[in-house]
């Protein structure tokens, strides 16, 4: 080491000395944390995006009960089958082995623009993650403060669903609606159907240059239809190596056709989820779903949710768990009879829905998704979410160890 | 904490890893831009960035590493945001006082700092994480996404940069 090298060594000790650097995080910077981490793609006022959502209504011929002609996924990847659900008012027929995320709750959170304020400043708005520069919308001066508002970049428009032949994650869906300069990803065999709704009106040139930009591969549009304030598109994403007949299986699953537009009322769940399973009971159709509940601190949850005919929503029942090694679960009534949900730890055995009157039912089980733990610090469930048709919400869930089998 | 649970914190252990990182992030910076207050910003937004990424990083006990070169890639990127605020409160003066402390010997550190503050960001860069951070040159050049050549390259460069101008200046 040279003299130069020392004497440098020395000022930068000395400088880095000087600089007052407090240890309390700032809470603009624990907000702007969690936001990115719950992929916010700028700050600002929540919840616009739901004055300017118009859905459309249920296409219930879609949600019939045969799905023969669609092929299961050759290598399924996913523990569920075949399910049938509604998500921001679109039926879906979701093959087994598939997996089908409710994006829609995303709404809710995606900001459709930021808006800052400064004093006697001039303003610069925060561009989208730091990696690009801000568009400004507008400035409009209060007094001395000066605020301006930058529309958000909505490069994929807000997701509704996506059904894939892989796990996306509850996040990332196959296109970059969080503007993260990603382009969004698809495993080359994997092939994704994803509906979105971009606000405004789109023509499908500039819904197929849009999608071809933030998404990994061109998309196959399949259908567009145009609401009073809002374009939805279902388009279907490829991979260079994935089966044709998945991609013809996919483009049979999910259909825009047949509906009007309205308004519709934000998702029943407070967080997106899988759509884990389906059922009918008294002429009401019901799903669960397997998420993390923002409102509750990102506790692991299942959702059971259940529509009328027509596709709106009847009731909802949310189950969080929040740790430890007890089962928890709950029922909500739904047509003549009631659906019980439960979240089982692992070794808990088999689940049961007891009552004193001697009802016990077995419920149906699927392993709760372990890619939720890479979206709470919270302990994400080790064991299964479960449901079952049960006569009426009075009982419990019992577990019994697995009878020996031979 | 097991492994097991270090995934994307909530807040509370998002002010707990403030606290333990970002202090020597922004002292990093300072050395960086020569400024506290982009310091601050620059180290707010690479936190934000890391912790935004928690539960996608493959060693999360080496969060400061990952901190450490998000805070020189976002510098030497040039992406970051100009925050107009913060030029004006530096052209004022304002920072450096209640930021900074007197030094005893000002005169021969102010002037290598101020040679310091002429080299191109790449070369500032690999100087204070090869004599502040005490990163080898593999380790400087890991960080930097560069070449252990590039890195050598950066700081022969700036060190000649350094001895000529603080020679023409009469310093040495």
């Amino acid at each position: 080491m040279n003299d130069l090298d020392r004497e440098l060594k020395d000022l930068f000790e000395t400088k880095a000395r000087s600089v007052d650097a407090g240890l309390v995080a700032p809470g603009a910077v624990l907000r702007r944390g969690r936001r990115r981490q719950i992929g916010i793609v700028a700050g600002g006022a929540l919840g616009g995006v739901a004055a300017l959502i118009v859905a459309g209504s249920l296409a219930l011929a879609l949600l019939g009960d045969g799905n023969d002609e669609v092929p299961s996924n050759q290598t399924p990847n996913g523990p569920y089958g075949d399910r049938t659900a509604i998500i921001g008012g679109f039926g879906v027929q979701a093959p087994e082995g598939w997996t089908l995320i409710d994006q829609w709750p995303l709404a809710s959170i995606i900001s459709v623009g930021s808006t800052s304020c400064t004093g006697s400043f001039s303003a610069v708005g925060d561009p989208v993650d730091g990696a690009s520069e801000p568009t400004v919308a507008r400035s409009t001066a209060l007094g001395e403060e000066e605020c301006t508002t930058e529309p958000a970049s909505l490069p994929a428009g807000i997701p509704v669903l996506q059904l894939s032949t892989y796990d996306p994650g509850l996040m990332t869906p196959v296109c970059d609606v969080f503007d993260q300069g990603t382009g969004g990803t698809l495993p080359a065999d994997g092939v994704a159907v994803f509906v979105t709704a971009f606000p405004g009106t789109k023509t499908p040139e500039q819904v197929q240059q849009a999608l071809a930009e933030a998404c990994p591969v061109a998309p196959d549009i399949d259908s567009i239809v145009q609401g009073p304030s809002v374009t939805y598109v279902t388009a279907t994403f490829a991979g260079s190596d994935s089966d044709p007949a998945l991609l013809g299986a996919a483009a049979n699953v999910t259909d825009l056709g047949g509906h009007d537009t309205r308004e519709l009322a934000p998702s029943p769940l407070s967080g997106p989820a899988y759509v884990i399973g389906s059922g009918v009971t008294g002429g009401e159709r019901w799903q669960v779903s397997a998420g993390v509940d923002f409102s509750e601190g990102y506790l692991s949850t299942v959702w059971m949710t259940s529509f009328r005919a027509d596709g709106s929503v009847t009731g909802t029942l949310a189950q969080p768990w929040s740790g430890g090694n007890a089962p928890v679960a709950s029922a909500l009534d739904v047509g003549d009879a009631a659906v019980a949900i439960a979240l089982i730890p692992t070794g808990s055995g088999e689940p049961h829905w007891k009552t004193d009157t001697g009802v016990d039912v077995p419920l149906d089980e699927a392993p709760f998704p372990s890619s939720l733990a890479a979206l709470t610090l919270k302990p994400v469930l080790d064991g299964t979410a479960a449901w079952a048709e049960v006569p009426d919400v009075s009982g419990a869930v019992v577990t019994e160890l697995a009878s020996p089998t031979g | 904490m097991t492994e097991a649970t270090l995934v994307e914190p909530g807040t509370d252990a998002m002010a707990d890893l403030y606290a333990r990182h970002v202090p020597s992030a922004i002292r990093l910076a300072y050395l960086l831009t020569g400024d506290p207050h982009q310091a601050e910003d620059l180290a707010h937004d690479a936190f934000v960035r890391c912790v935004g990424r928690f539960g996608h990083l493959r060693a999360k006990e080496a969060f400061d590493a990952y901190l450490r070169r998000a805070v020189v890639n976002l510098h030497t990127s040039g992406l970051r945001r100009t925050r107009t605020e913060r030029s004006w409160l530096a052209r004022e003066g304002a920072a450096e006082v209640r930021r900074t402390t007197a030094m005893p010997d000002v005169s021969a550190k102010e002037d290598l700092w101020r040679a310091l503050a002429t080299l191109p960001q790449r070369q500032r860069a690999a100087l204070v994480l090869r004599h502040y951070e005490d990163l080898s040159e593999h380790d400087t050049a890991d960080v930097m996404r560069c070449s252990v050549a590039a890195v050598k390259s950066l700081v022969a460069r700036g060190s000649e940069t350094l001895r000529t101008a603080l020679h023409e200046g009469g310093i040495r």
